[in-house]
């Protein structure tokens, strides 16, 4: 294991900011891209006359 | 000729030209797109004269960096094997800034032939290990030359 | 004898690049591919936090090459994907090729920005920028910049085989800045340094942070295949509303 204790591994060295400012807008960046897919495959999928999508997932009201 | 074949024609042309195309921005970035250029460089004049600012990179040499009393003023001397230019610096300098290591300075001769820098950059490499392993190379290369 | 030969392996091959015979393989592949992103990417950051050892000049600030090197490698492999789809398409003509193209280019561009923003955290502590103009970085930037068009391009024309034919020839000329941005650092004097992974030589690392950089890699692919199999199943949606085939589709669940 290389960290001591918790708050050593949050302190990265000194560098926090510029490590863990990397890793968390990344992933922000990726959910923000899949949350806008799922949006758009869910209003798509909304068929007339249908209460279902291409899933077989029930949409709600 | 059918349909397919003339378009496969024109992208076969289009493809050629794109490698020219490519071949030609080659060429106008290495003249504008030249990060730095080395000491050897600067000392044979061979940089555009139109520049105001340039860039020298090359080696910090070793105990050649000079702190000044006010602490924030530094000099060291840029090395490519082959040429050195003393620079001077006013500012903080980065982390990785280390002697016998890669740095870039951006700034302009003076009447002297020294470089007045405005700002310093790091140039690491790009090898990544473990500080023990560092160490151990570090060591067993003092060992060769001392064998040599 | 020969007649047949030849008119039977096209058949074949037309038979699968249909939206119809896609989608539901399509269907297939997204969940897969995105249990093993997560998978694979826990695996990397245990691997890149907790086995790899700290470095020797940067410190800790280095971990962040676990997510710019995979990030900055997709953003490459992406457009050369984008215009392997759209060279087919142009060639054979074939709708679906497009739309591959199409699906993957969002995620390109994702992969550049933080291939751009990890890049600028690392740069400032290391180097001592954020951003500078040289070659590695500027080429990096033209390639946002070109997914960015191509997406923008694409969108603005209604006429659907025009728009898939011109976006395609934005894609066939950009291709010219993938050797730009990989060779950059080895064509000019840059402040970017050299590449540490490369298919001649051995990885200048230690074989721990080679297998964390290894697993967030994969992490990275299987992503982009989730992602860009998701957003085909949008764009054949969007396209094809009327068939019926979807239709049946929709009614068989």
């Amino acid at each position: 294991m290389e960290w001591a204790s918790l708050t050593e591994f949050f302190r990265m060295g000194g560098y926090s900011i510029y490590v863990w400012g990397s890793y968390c807008v990344s992933f922000f960046l990726f959910f923000i891209e899949l949350y806008f897919m799922f949006w758009r495959f869910r209003e798509l999928s909304k068929t007339e006359g249908s209460d279902k999508n291409l899933n077989g997932d029930v949409i709600e009201a | 000729m059918k349909p397919r074949q003339k378009r496969f024609v024109l992208i076969l042309i289009a493809s050629c030209l794109l490698v020219v195309a490519s071949v030609i921005v080659k060429n106008v970035f290495n003249d504008n797109l030249v990060f730095f250029y080395s000491p050897t460089e600067i000392v044979s004049g061979d940089v555009p004269q139109k520049k105001k600012l340039i860039r020298v990179g090359g080696m910090v040499v070793r105990d050649s960096v000079v702190r000044h009393q006010d602490n924030t003023t530094v000099s060291f001397i840029v090395s490519d094997n082959v040429n050195a230019i003393k620079v001077h610096y006013e500012g903080i300098l980065p982390d990785l800034f280390r002697e016998g290591k890669g740095v870039v300075a951006q700034g302009k001769l003076d009447q002297h032939g020294d470089f007045m820098a405005s700002q310093v950059l790091a140039k690491h490499d790009e090898n990544y290990m473990p500080p023990e392993v560092a160490d151990l190379l570090e060591r067993s290369k003092d060992q060769k030359i001392l064998g040599d | 004898m020969k007649k047949i030969v030849t008119e039977v392996i096209p058949l074949n091959f037309w038979k699968y690049s249909t939206p119809k015979t896609v989608f539901p393989i399509a269907s297939k592949v997204i969940p897969m591919a995105f249990l093993f992103a997560v998978i694979l990417c826990v695996a990397g950051i245990y691997v890149g936090f907790f086995v790899a050892p700290t470095d020797f000049q940067q410190g800790e600030v280095y971990r962040i090459i676990f997510i710019h090197v995979p990030s900055a490698w997709m953003s490459m492999f992406i457009y050369i994907i984008i215009v392997f789809w759209s060279l087919m398409g142009l060639i054979f003509n074939t709708r679906l090729s497009f739309m591959m193209a199409q699906s993957l280019a969002p995620t390109g561009a994702v992969m550049t920005v933080i291939a751009l923003w990890t890049g600028a955290l690392w740069g400032k502590p290391t180097w001592g920028t954020w951003w500078v103009w040289d070659a590695r970085l500027t080429s990096e930037l033209i390639l946002l910049f070109l997914y960015i068009g191509y997406i923008v391009l694409g969108a603005s024309i209604d006429d659907i085989r025009r728009s898939d034919r011109t976006s395609a020839i934005l894609a066939l000329i950009g291709a010219v800045n993938i050797p730009i941005i990989y060779f950059s650092v080895e064509w000019w004097s840059t402040l970017h340094q050299g590449a540490s992974i490369s298919l001649t030589a051995a990885p200048k690392m230690a074989a721990s942070m080679f297998l964390g950089l290894c697993l967030m890699s994969l992490s990275f692919w299987m992503y982009t295949i989730g992602a860009a199999f998701y957003r085909l199943r949008i764009v054949i949606l969007k396209r094809e509303k009327s068939s019926t085939w979807l239709r049946e589709f929709e009614g068989a669940p």
